[in-house]
């Protein structure tokens, strides 16, 4: 039974396997999305910010190296695999003991099976969902801000009043300060994913559209909207984000919107991913149906209702997890008992 | 006569495997295994390219056990005529990144470490940016993909040939030095190897530099050892 229906029976049958495979059958889906902030994230690993230096654009004259914010790959699937957790746990498809991420990996749901897991001895599942980490259009220098950051008293101000054990009078010294990423910097970012079903296509679509937050989760800012741009189906990889960025980088400056004062503009940052997606797509070599501008909005439009309505979510959602099941149970053997359960302690994939 | 291609792989990405583990630091070597080359490139359990494995070896998504299947997946490349050699790097830029593993609760107290194993640790990659080369040497054209993933993160990266010829093996052995890297299992069995120095790295540590008696193939300025096939017994 299909849940899609822009999509003609002729392109089911083209771009979705009926199960999940045990072994890859080169079908791919990319989701292009825009990664835009919304409020001030934190994408850091060593007390800064991650950044890279790189080419600015891929245009000769713009060679010269800048630095990029960089959103690492791990940062990026993280939330999104936590969000369709919840929505599983939310819709009783799994239990909080079943299957906890990065401790006991249940091996039988649909997160385990699309985004993968690895268990020492009891062995791994390869992601079928694979991202490349994001660059900011815009170098770092322009799109981050220090704060300084302060735990003031009850009376909210630095001064004690004699709260708790303080002295009064006493100015406080819990003072810091934090490198911020800004609002409205962009991170053209390609989600891919390996042999799709339908239901397990929209699961991934779902978890890029319900996913809001991303990085430091403790600081309540890392609020951060996917703005797809389109859907490809190919038979193999496009191109990187890295290139991707650079292009829209050249195109930008091109048509003169790179200014260092202001942020850029949102609808010229969408249409500029959007044309030159098409020129740097027909550099490829691989056979792809893309789903971009016009073609792409009835396809989203249905989406988005499919996973605004609890009754088609859920059914998604049982769809997903039926063909987990029986993947699961089908090439996935059991640990045999005398398996001593470790995790392994290397930075696993894609993690 | 084969083909040798000059291929050059662009980094779009951080490039991350651990050559060497010291204590928390996991450091990767500017140095792409021919083996890992293979996998990447695709060529491993292929229709394709006739590299088909036994059902038993089959390269799947869910793997049972931790085991690498090397001797399984590479020999079907010997009947192909079909040799891949490490890359090195043209230009390349390393950076430290520290990694530590996700709690999915709200809540996280510290907790004494039960078992001694860490739980973060620091990464040195190779940076975006940065340029390898290696040759594919084939009895048949081959068509390899423009996009691949390397590493543990599955690092997108652009691989482009930059020329390629036909060349005819030499017709005596001779003296001659390989500079670029070299896997020893695969030239010491035809080959006379003489001195290289070392490049450490699991699972078999590469040659670089290597003096060397045999055939060749004569590609450009280099010569490059003929007739070098996945061997990992003597036979």
């Amino acid at each position: 039974m299909s849940l899609l229906h822009s999509l003609t029976a002729d392109q089911h049958k083209q771009f979705f396997h009926d199960e999940i495979p045990y072994k890859p059958m080169g079908k791919y889906v990319h989701f292009l999305t825009v990664r835009v902030t919304e409020s001030y994230p934190l994408f850091q690993t060593d007390g800064e910010l991650n950044k890279a230096r790189v080419r600015a654009g891929i245009k000769p004259a713009n060679a010269a190296p800048i630095s990029r914010l960089t959103m690492f790959k791990r940062k990026q699937s993280t939330p999104e695999r936590l969000v369709g957790r919840e929505l599983l746990r939310s819709y009783d498809l799994l239990t909080a003991k079943e299957c906890e991420y990065n401790v006991e990996f249940g091996k039988n749901n649909p997160d385990c099976i699309i985004y993968g897991f690895a268990i020492g001895d009891a062995g791994s599942e390869k992601s079928k969902v694979v991202v490349d980490t994001a660059f900011s259009i815009m170098p770092f220098d322009i799109s981050h801000e220090t704060f300084t950051l302060n735990a003031p008293y009850e009376n909210g101000t630095m001064a004690s009043k004699g709260e708790g054990d303080s002295e009064v009078g006493k100015v406080t010294s819990r003072i810091n300060s934090q490198d911020h990423i800004l609002p409205q910097v962009f991170f053209p970012s390609i989600v891919t994913l390996k042999d799709p079903t339908e239901a397990t296509f929209l699961y991934v679509f779902n978890n890029l559209l319900r996913t809001r937050h991303y990085g430091a989760q403790t600081t309540r800012t890392g609020k951060v909207r996917n703005q797809l741009v389109g859907v490809i189906f190919a038979d193999g990889e496009i191109l990187s984000n890295l290139r991707w960025t650079q292009a829209i980088y050249d195109h930008l400056q091109e048509q003169g919107k790179l200014t260092t004062v202001d942020p850029l503009d949102e609808d010229e940052v969408m249409s500029s991913a959007q044309l030159t997606l098409d020129e740097l797509l027909s550099e490829g070599y691989v056979v792809s149906t893309n789903f971009l501008g016009e073609s792409f909005k009835p396809l989203l439009q249905e989406v988005k209702a499919l996973i605004n309505d609890a009754t088609s979510m859920k059914q998604l959602l049982e769809q997903a997890d039926q063909e987990a099941k029986a993947y699961a149970g089908k090439h996935i053997k059991k640990p045999e008992a005398k398996a001593e359960k470790t995790t392994s302690n290397k930075p696993g994939r894609g993690k | 006569m084969v083909c040798i291609r000059r291929c050059q792989i662009e980094l779009h990405d951080n490039l991350y495997y651990a050559t060497r583990e010291i204590g928390r630091l996991y450091e990767t070597e500017p140095v792409l295994h021919n083996y890992a080359l293979c996998y990447a490139l695709g060529l491993v359990d292929s229709d394709a390219h006739g590299t088909q494995v036994s059902e038993e070896h089959g390269y799947r998504y869910f793997c049972p056990e931790q085991v690498p299947r090397y001797q399984e997946h590479l020999t079907p490349f010997n009947t192909q005529e079909l040799y891949i050699t490490p890359a090195r790097a043209l230009s390349h830029a390393a950076v430290l990144h520290t990694w530590k593993y996700a709690n999915n609760n709200y809540h996280v107290e510290m907790e004494k470490t039960q078992k001694n194993i860490p739980s973060f640790g620091r990464a040195k990659e190779i940076a975006p940016e940065s340029l390898f080369e290696f040759f594919v040497i084939s009895q048949k054209p081959l068509a390899l993909p423009r996009w691949i993933r390397l590493g543990k993160w599955m690092s997108k990266a652009e691989v482009k040939v930059i020329n390629s010829q036909e060349v005819k093996k030499s017709a005596t052995e001779q003296d001659f030095t390989f500079p670029y890297p070299l896997n020893p299992l695969d030239v010491m069995f035809t080959h006379q190897v003489f001195s290289y120095d070392v490049i450490n790295m699991p699972p078999v540590s590469l040659i670089a530099h290597a003096r060397i008696r045999g055939y060749y193939y004569h590609f450009a300025d280099l010569k490059i050892p003929a007739q070098m096939q996945y061997r990992f017994q003597a036979d």
